[in-house]
């Protein structure tokens, strides 16, 4: 697969203090993609199939990064990684889970669903730092070979 | 027909144990004499009263399968004697048969019956009928027994099998409770920690820039301001800081203890001189450097879950480490016995010991003991109890404090 250029970051977290903290700290990798937040995992669906609110006539989302929280309203992440993994104009959008949960089976259970990464929020500033941090230059690593 | 009758009935007076004991009760010496050649004859042990207080003395003071009494006594009537049995814890349930010429009519079958009678026969009376009649009371009553009996079997089984469930039903409701509330009480901590290093983050950003402005302000104000800057606001930063991290140990180690409680149980062979072996060698470094005596007895192999018993084992262990007394050379030894039900094994040490006051808790969650002068989170021995207990065993110290001491853990042979 050729790596495709990022131009949108999806960030469906709930809680607006770790919304706002991974916000701050894609920016200060000096990410340039344009950030998205929604609080549910229906509005994470409405915006990556252009639906519902955010109706658009391209229709699916492209060049899409998922940052995607487990613990949702309305639709919880499972639901979501399920729905965009298992359809065929979706399924290639690169997506990372964001959690609080450690437990093993709850990551497994992800990765089997499809997801790229599984970051659980550190409450180590710095630690959550590194990881967002390293989310970003990865995301920039990727923006810049599809780029080119 | 009567010859079949006979066979019927010898088969029938054969009692399963032992013979039926009858008392038999009447003022007439020539029918209680009837009464033991007939019975006796047919295998059963009877017991003879002639007066009705001699009935009740005997009937109170042993106990018998069948009372037959006469209705008209001379010291008294047979209702009475009737009515006293019937009303007596001791003898209530004892069938009672009355012999009467008198009752023949339905008023006198009324009569005896309200008495408390469970049956009664007629004079003149074959011995067959008699035996019949007193069998059959007998039977009734032995069934009656046993349904009472498997009835309070059944409820015992029943109430056990209810109490188990509320157990099983209470148990996973407090794991998936325990399980939300660790998760969730870290969605807040996630915050409070990351603001708190965006207020770092900030804070550095004009501590680097204050040096230009501080000399255009008065020395007052700018030793107030540097105070704030370089102490204060610091220092309430960390507290909260640090206060955020305990916080969230604690959480962790409720998280852990509740996936432990729920986490599946693979029961494999261990070899535990190999297993203790493996242990004593990431413990290595403080053994010998604090030249801690460290003694392996043989030890029983043991079907258990490997990853449990390397965590049971693995705290006893460094706990015995952890907690020697500087004072005296360290000892610690490892020991094990076993039997065709069960595996015990004993980690002992002559460390500091634990106050008797302070044993109670010592398996207790977040308890830490005694000195605070070693680092840990109080959760090591939860832990082991829970795992312990998990596999169907039982975990407890004997200590003495300035002595040492011994945690015997004992595992059922087979896995449960």
């Amino acid at each position: 697969m050729s790596p495709v250029l990022i131009k949108t970051i999806l960030l469906v977290e709930d809680d607006p203090g770790h919304a706002l903290l991974v916000e701050k700290n894609l920016r200060r990798a000096n990410l340039m993609a344009e950030l998205v937040t929604v609080a549910n995992g229906q509005d994470a669906l409405d915006y990556v199939f252009g639906e519902g609110r955010f109706a658009r006539s391209t229709g699916v989302a492209s060049r899409l990064l998922l940052i995607l929280d487990l613990n949702l309203p309305v639709l919880d992440g499972y639901q979501v990684l399920k729905r965009i993994k298992s359809d065929e104009r979706t399924k290639r959008i690169p997506t990372v889970i964001l959690s609080t949960t450690e437990d093993s089976p709850e990551i497994s259970r992800c990765y089997d669903l499809g997801c790229s990464a599984y970051i659980t929020k550190p409450i180590d500033y710095n630690q959550f730092s590194v990881a967002v941090r390293n989310l970003g230059l990865f995301l920039a690593i990727v923006s810049v070979s599809g780029g080119d | 027909m009567l010859g079949a009758d006979e066979a019927i009935l010898k088969k029938m007076t054969a009692p399963p144990d032992g013979k039926y004991k009858i008392l038999a009760c009447d003022d007439d010496p020539m029918i209680l004499t009837y009464y033991e050649t007939v019975l006796t004859a047919r295998g059963f042990e009877v017991i003879t009263a002639a007066t009705g207080k001699e009935c009740l003395e005997t009937a109170r003071k042993t106990r018998v399968d069948a009372i037959l009494l006469d209705v008209n006594l001379t010291d008294t009537s047979g209702l009475d004697v009737c009515s006293i049995l019937k009303e007596d814890p001791s003898t209530q349930s004892t069938p009672l048969l009355f012999v009467t010429a008198a009752f023949s009519d339905l008023r006198g079958r009324v009569i005896s019956f309200e008495a408390g009678a469970d049956d009664f026969v007629v004079k003149p009376f074959t011995p067959e009928e008699l035996i019949l009649r007193v069998l059959s009371l007998i039977r009734t009553r032995e069934l009656q027994e046993r349904g009472h009996r498997e009835q309070q079997t059944r409820a015992l089984l029943l109430e056990e099998k209810r109490h188990s469930e509320r157990l099983k039903g209470a148990n996973e409701e407090l794991q998936s409770f325990t399980y939300a509330v660790s998760h969730d009480l870290r969605v807040p901590l996630v915050n409070i920690k990351g603001f708190v290093g965006e207020l770092k983050e900030g804070l550095s950003l004009i501590r680097s820039s204050i040096g230009a402005v501080l000399p255009h302000l008065d020395e007052a104000t700018s030793k107030k301001l540097a105070q704030v800057l370089d102490g204060e606001i610091p220092e309430a930063l960390q507290f909260i800081d640090t206060s955020a991290s305990r916080m969230d140990k604690l959480i962790n180690a409720i998280f852990i203890l509740s996936r432990m409680g729920r986490r599946e149980l693979h029961p494999e062979l261990l070899n535990m001189t190999q297993l203790v072996e493996i242990l004593l060698k990431s413990l290595a470094h403080s053994i010998e450097e604090r030249h801690i005596k460290v003694m392996v007895g043989l030890l029983p192999d043991l079907l258990a879950d490997r990853t449990s018993m390397e965590m049971i084992v693995g705290n006893l262990l460094s706990n015995a480490v952890k907690y020697l007394d500087p004072s005296r050379p360290g000892e610690i030894e490892i020991t094990g016995t076993s039997d065709p039900e069960e595996v015990t094994i004993r980690v002992r040490d002559n460390g500091r010991g634990i106050r008797e006051s302070d044993q109670g808790k010592l398996f207790q969650l977040f308890r830490r003991l005694g000195n605070q002068d070693v680092p840990g989170e109080g959760m090591g021995l939860s832990y082991v109890r829970t795992l312990v207990r998990r596999h169907g065993g039982r975990i407890w110290c004997d200590s003495k404090e300035g002595v040492g001491s011994t945690f015997t853990f004992v595992l059922p042979r087979s896995s449960s």
